[in-house]
């Protein structure tokens, strides 16, 4: 382009005017274009504020939603997984209210915020909490109560979010408006360009910086319309993603709250498919692994396509095929743990699914795969299944975004499946396990710890008929079989609760209409996973029938035994008979074969006796008759016994008793048999002039399990046992001797070393199962020992000492006076001489009628009464003072001849010595008659409540005191007053007529018994100003409502110490 | 001197045998055989003079040992009367039983003739 010349002073003054215009137009230009980009930048900074607080005011008005909902979610759930959102939706809350709470473009921002944090401190933060302590109830309810102010909240920030889109959309209009003035001003200043170019080319020189500068100002103008226009778009396109971000969010809250609406799996998948099918626009579809054994296939439960006409093929295919875990785009899923399949453009080559059958991917050629995403479904950390979008169009192509968002629904369905999982899984569980209760026939009733019934059968239902059988009230007190009351210690709830699985405990329930039933009852407890005891089972069989049956086979062994010994009778009588005739009629061959036929039904006759015992042991009807039994005059009678035996085989036996053996509880007679059983077996298997020695010895375990012997030690291997005192018996024979494979079978039925010893040696092959059962009945064990054969055996028994068992009752009237009665007067003498020099004082009466007149005027510590026979007036002198009041507790030895020992009774009778009196015999077990008075503790407890007051009497007899049960505080004090000072009491305080305060306030009033610690056992609430005056008046309180018998035990333990025996 | 009195009830007649031959042989003495608690009692009633001892099996058809105890405890002179129960139940508990139910002596079968000897003795001397 060429410029038109112009004069010089025309062109000066054009100049000068064009020039002045033009600086005009300049000044103008370059204010306006100031002002312009001033005024743009400006709104630009606020419009990008107002954005930044936009975008903010949306996370939290979305957090808000999310966490409200999960909120619900973790009320009704308590899940972890609804925990974890809410933390994630608070921290984006907690953040958002901070930079919202700064430089608010909306003077109603602060107001917002205080309004969240409000609701965060009154709703969110209790519910949290509630949840924390697991009350639900209360976290639902402060959530119920907290919605009003959170729908305030987010109707406020959504109003707030739309007034701060009208202000930014009049940002915008304004920047618009500045847009439409910068392409005027650009439009002039082109038009000036080209002026200035006129211009120029004539004033090139001098205006060419003019016109550059203009230029250069032009190009600015340009490029920051350039940049206006591209933060516009920006704009747009975030605001877009916003209103997808926010429609995902209200989508995950509808699913959410759909979910809790407790649909049935089918609708809860197919509105998932659905909704999100909807959302993507795609299909969507869930799938599940199947239960084992198909966990290798896909169960597609829910598939739904956005658009309807794409559906029919869908439903094909997921109809036609089997969707294994291991193959299809997914399956990295299932195969690699991926967190995530994404295939947002699907290659060309895998547009066609390879897990279709040709058949089925030409019928569903028109479903072609562009773009492709799968989330697994996880339970536990372990995929279940997936959900899977899917988009057959290339114009709906998936992003990563949209995954997050099939993940987070995904999550939401996978909490809600594990919890409906759980939930069906336990109620089919109950079912089962409801069904199998109610089919078995015993009692089983399943407590938790607290003691509540959790289960109960229909048998236990039918037995307890409805009555709430809570085993931490008064069904606590439970009776054996024969009517004792089981301890707290032995008490099979308590050891199970303590953890240890008690098994076959025969008790007698009540049941509804009281009558108690004998059950054979095991009670094991319930352990958590982590070991903790959170309840106990209990089942209970009803042993009536068997017991019956029992009864039944025990009786057609008695009667049975009853019809062999008849003719065995006339056998045995007769060959006696013709035996003791034979000088007369017998020649010598006669004598030998009916002294055969004697030996063979004397033979038959042993095998009926044992058959007889082992039936009655199976049938356990073998009841021991215990008495303190000293074993040295035990074992002595026995030999006696077998004397004849012993002398016709011109054997030695030698007795290598040990003094000062522990008393035995045992039952004489079933000892008695083991002993000779054992000696007869030793007598029989040594041979003529052999060697049988009889031995007993004692010997004490410790905690830790050692073996002390307390006086001669025996050469044998003790057996672990219980800690405590022992007494051993052991016969031991130089005869054929044991092989040590058989030392065990020994006890077995029926076993004989060798097949011939039976017809060599004669036995049943019973003796020594009984002898071992008889000594396990009694709490004791047998065991056999031999160096070979031909070099002995060794047979012990040993047996556990008594401890403080009550021998007894406390008597304090006149101490340590032996009442002796004895028509021998030089025995009487000699007794009153040895009585004396052991420090006793000795009365003697010759007669029943100066026995009797002194005892009634006198409280002798204890009685003797010879017996010469068991005839009628010796049992009537004991039964006379057995009637007299005082003297119905006080021992009395019966001192009599061994021969009689069968024919004495059980009844009334503490003890027997057996005559001549062996006067050391006769003081040791005086002192341990007596001893147990002052040297164990004697407990009187005194509560109204029987069973509580049995329950406290056994289990303080476990730990070996003497107990005596009073049920009102007068009874109480009637038998204190009358010497019996205990040495500690149990007060109940609520009794009738003399109550606990009472009782207290006599007792410390007396002198005599002020030191008597009582210890208050009550069920009443105590106020402050009682238990300060029982404080002073009791050495302890144990409220029955938090009864613990071990604190209660080791209570009664600290103030009332059971002293050492002081007889070894 | 009158010859002594033994009343046998036995239903076996074996035993019964037997008794009578250990009670023969004892002493030069009258035994009335009896097969069961109805029989003796008959018997006793329809007498005068008492036996000495009555050997008594405790488990008799018809009317057994201590039936014939109970219905013996109305007899005039039931406390002149010694009966020494014969059982081959040996258990302490029968024994027991049969000396509640007033036997004075218990004697087990098969029998041990020292002991029935004894028992003889006891009863004659006293």
């Amino acid at each position: 382009m060429i410029a038109t010349p112009y004069s010089s002073a025309q062109q000066r003054s054009r100049f000068v005017w064009l020039m002045s215009i033009q600086a005009v137009l300049v000044v103008v230009l370059l204010i306006a274009s100031t002002l312009l980009t001033f005024g743009m930048n400006r709104l630009s900074a606020r419009d990008a504020s107002l954005l930044s607080y936009r975008v903010r005011l949306n996370d939290v008005h979305i957090a808000l939603l999310a966490l409200h909902n999960n909120l619900r979610g973790y009320t009704t759930t308590g899940s972890e997984i609804f925990y974890d959102e809410i933390q994630k939706q608070h921290a984006i809350v907690a953040e958002g209210l901070d930079v919202l709470a700064l430089n608010p473009p909306d003077p109603s921002l602060p107001q917002v915020v205080q309004q969240i944090r409000e609701w965060l401190t009154n709703t969110y933060q209790p519910v949290l909490d509630s949840v924390a302590k697991q009350d639900l109830l209360l976290a639902e309810l402060t959530l119920e109560q907290g919605r009003p102010q959170i729908e305030a909240v987010i109707d406020t920030t959504s109003t707030l979010r739309i007034q701060l889109r009208e202000r930014s959309d009049g940002y915008r209009a304004q920047i618009d408006t500045y847009n439409w003035i910068k392409f005027a001003s650009i439009g002039l200043l082109s038009a000036l360009i080209v002026v200035s170019m006129l211009v120029t080319l004539r004033f090139w020189r001098t205006q060419q910086h003019l016109i550059h500068e203009i230029e250069d100002k032009g190009s600015q103008l340009l490029q920051s319309n350039h940049e206006l226009s591209f933060n516009t778009n920006q704009l747009s396109i975030i605001n877009s993603i916003l209103g997808v971000r926010i429609n995902e969010s209200r989508v995950l809250r509808e699913i959410s709250d759909y979910l809790v609406t407790n649909p049935t799996p089918a609708e809860a998948y197919t509105f998932v498919a659905q909704t999100v099918g909807n959302v993507l626009n795609t299909w969507c579809s869930i799938a599940l692994r199947f239960p084992p054994p198909r966990e290798e296939f896909l169960d597609v439960l829910a598939s739904y396509h956005a658009l309807p006409s794409r559906q029919a093929y869908i439903d094909q295919m997921v109809q036609s095929v089997q969707f294994r875990i291991d193959n299809g785009l997914y399956s990295p899923i299932f195969t690699e743990r991926a967190q995530v399949v994404e295939l947002f453009n699907v290659p060309a080559e895998q547009r066609h699914p390879n897990y279709l059958t040709s058949e089925v991917r030409e019928h569903l050629e028109p479903f072609t795969l562009y773009s492709y995403l799968a989330v697994p479904i996880k339970i536990q950390d372990e995929a279940v299944g997936m959900i899977s979008a899917a988009s057959d169009s290339p114009e709906r192509l998936l992003d990563h975004d949209q995954t997050l968002f099939v993940r987070q629904v995904a999550d939401r369905l996978a909490a809600w499946l594990e919890n409906i999982q759980l939930f069906y899984l336990l109620k089919q569980q109950a079912n089962e396990l409801q069904t199998s209760f109610d089919s078995i026939d015993d009692i089983v009733v399943a407590y938790d710890s607290r003691g509540h019934q959790t289960r109960i059968n229909e048998a236990g239902l039918q037995f307890f008929a409805g009555r709430h059988f809570d085993f931490l009230s008064t069904t606590l007190v439970w009776r054996t079989a024969k009517g004792n009351v089981l301890g707290f210690d032995e008490h099979p709830v308590q050891q199970a609760l303590a953890g240890t699985t008690v098994r076959d405990v025969e008790v007698a329930l009540a049941r509804s209409d009281g009558v108690p039933i004998i059950h054979e009852v095991s009670v094991s407890p319930l352990r958590s996973g982590d070991g903790i005891i959170e309840g106990i089972v209990l089942v209970a069989r009803d042993l009536t029938a068997r017991k019956e049956l029992d009864r039944l086979k025990e009786e057609l062994v008695a009667n049975m035994s009853h019809e062999l010994r008849t003719p065995l009778t006339a056998i045995l009588g007769y060959s006696e008979l013709l035996l003791k005739r034979r000088t007369e009629v017998l020649t010598p061959w006669h004598t030998t074969k009916i002294d055969g036929i004697r030996t063979g039904g004397q033979r038959l006759l042993s095998l009926v006796n044992d058959l007889l015992d082992i039936a009655k042991l199976d049938a356990g009807r073998i009841e021991l008759q215990r008495q303190t039994t000293l074993i040295n005059s035990l074992l002595e009678e026995q030999v006696s016994m077998l004397q004849t035996m012993i002398r016709e085989k011109n054997q030695t036996l030698i007795l290598q008793l040990s003094d000062d053996l522990p008393l035995l509880m045992i039952d004489p007679e079933r000892i008695g048999q083991a002993v000779t059983n054992l000696l007869s077996n030793a007598i029989k298997f040594t041979p003529e002039h052999g060697t049988i020695t009889l031995a007993s010895a004692a010997l004490n375990i410790n905690e830790q399990g050692q073996v002390e012997w307390l006086a001669q030690a025996l050469d044998t291997e003790v057996p672990p046992m219980l800690a405590g005192q022992y007494v051993l018996i052991q016969v031991n024979d130089n005869g054929v001797g044991v092989p040590t494979e058989a030392l065990l079978k020994l006890w077995d039925r029926f076993y004989q070393v060798e097949g011939g010893s039976t017809r060599r040696f004669g036995g049943t092959g019973l003796g020594l199962s009984i002898v071992q059962q008889l000594v396990e009945l009694h709490g004791g064990r047998t065991w056999a020992s031999s160096a070979g054969e031909n070099q002995g055996s060794s047979f012990t028994i040993m047996l556990p000492a008594s401890r403080g068992t009550q021998l007894a009752r406390l008597n304090q009237g006149v101490r340590r006076t032996i009442l002796v009665i004895e028509n021998d007067q030089h025995l009487a003498l000699q007794l009153e001489e040895q009585l004396n020099s052991a420090g006793f004082e000795v009365i003697v009466a010759a007669d029943r009628h100066s026995a009797l007149a002194w005892a009634k005027q006198h409280s002798p510590a204890a009685i003797t009464l010879d017996l010469v026979m068991p005839n009628s007036e010796s049992w009537e002198t004991l039964a006379a003072l057995r009637e007299i009041d005082h003297l119905a507790q006080v021992p009395v030895l019966i001192a009599s001849d061994a021969s009689l020992y069968n024919e004495l009774p059980g009844v009334g009778v503490s003890t027997y010595v057996v005559k001549p009196i062996d006067s050391n015999i006769l003081i040791r077990i005086i002192r341990q008659l007596l001893g147990v008075q002052t040297q164990s503790g004697f407990i009187l407890v005194v509560d109204d409540d029987y069973d509580m007051a049995e329950l406290l009497c056994a289990t303080l007899q476990e730990h070996g005191y003497l107990t005596q049960a009073s049920y009102d505080g007068a009874a109480a004090l009637d038998l204190i007053q009358q010497g019996n000072y205990p040495q500690l009491i149990l007060l109940d305080l609520m009794m009738p007529v003399v109550d606990g305060f009472q009782l207290l306030e006599r007792l410390r009033a007396n002198p005599e018994t002020r030191n008597i610690p009582v210890i208050i056992v009550t069920a009443r609430d105590l106020t402050n100003d009682e238990i300060r005056q029982l404080r002073q008046a009791a050495q302890a309180i144990q409220t029955k409502h938090t009864l613990s018998m071990r604190k209660l035990v080791a209570e009664v333990q600290r103030f009332a110490p059971l002293k050492e025996s002081d007889t070894p | 001197m009158n010859k002594p009195v033994f009343l046998l009830v036995e239903d076996d007649p074996y035993n019964r045998d037997i008794l009578r031959e250990i009670l023969e042989d004892y002493a030069d003495c009258e035994i009335v055989e009896t097969t069961n608690g109805r029989e003796a009692l008959n018997w006793l009633l329809d007498q005068s003079k008492l036996p000495n001892l009555i050997l008594l099996d405790m488990m008799m058809p018809e009317m057994d040992g201590f039936e014939f105890l109970r219905h013996l405890g109305n007899h005039p002179q039931h406390d002149q009367l010694r009966v020494a129960g014969v059982s081959a139940r040996a258990h302490s508990h029968d024994r027991d039983r049969a000396l509640q139910a007033g036997c004075w002596r218990y004697l087990t079968k098969p029998f041990d003739i020292h002991e029935i000897e004894s028992t003889i003795a006891a009863a004659l001397t006293n």
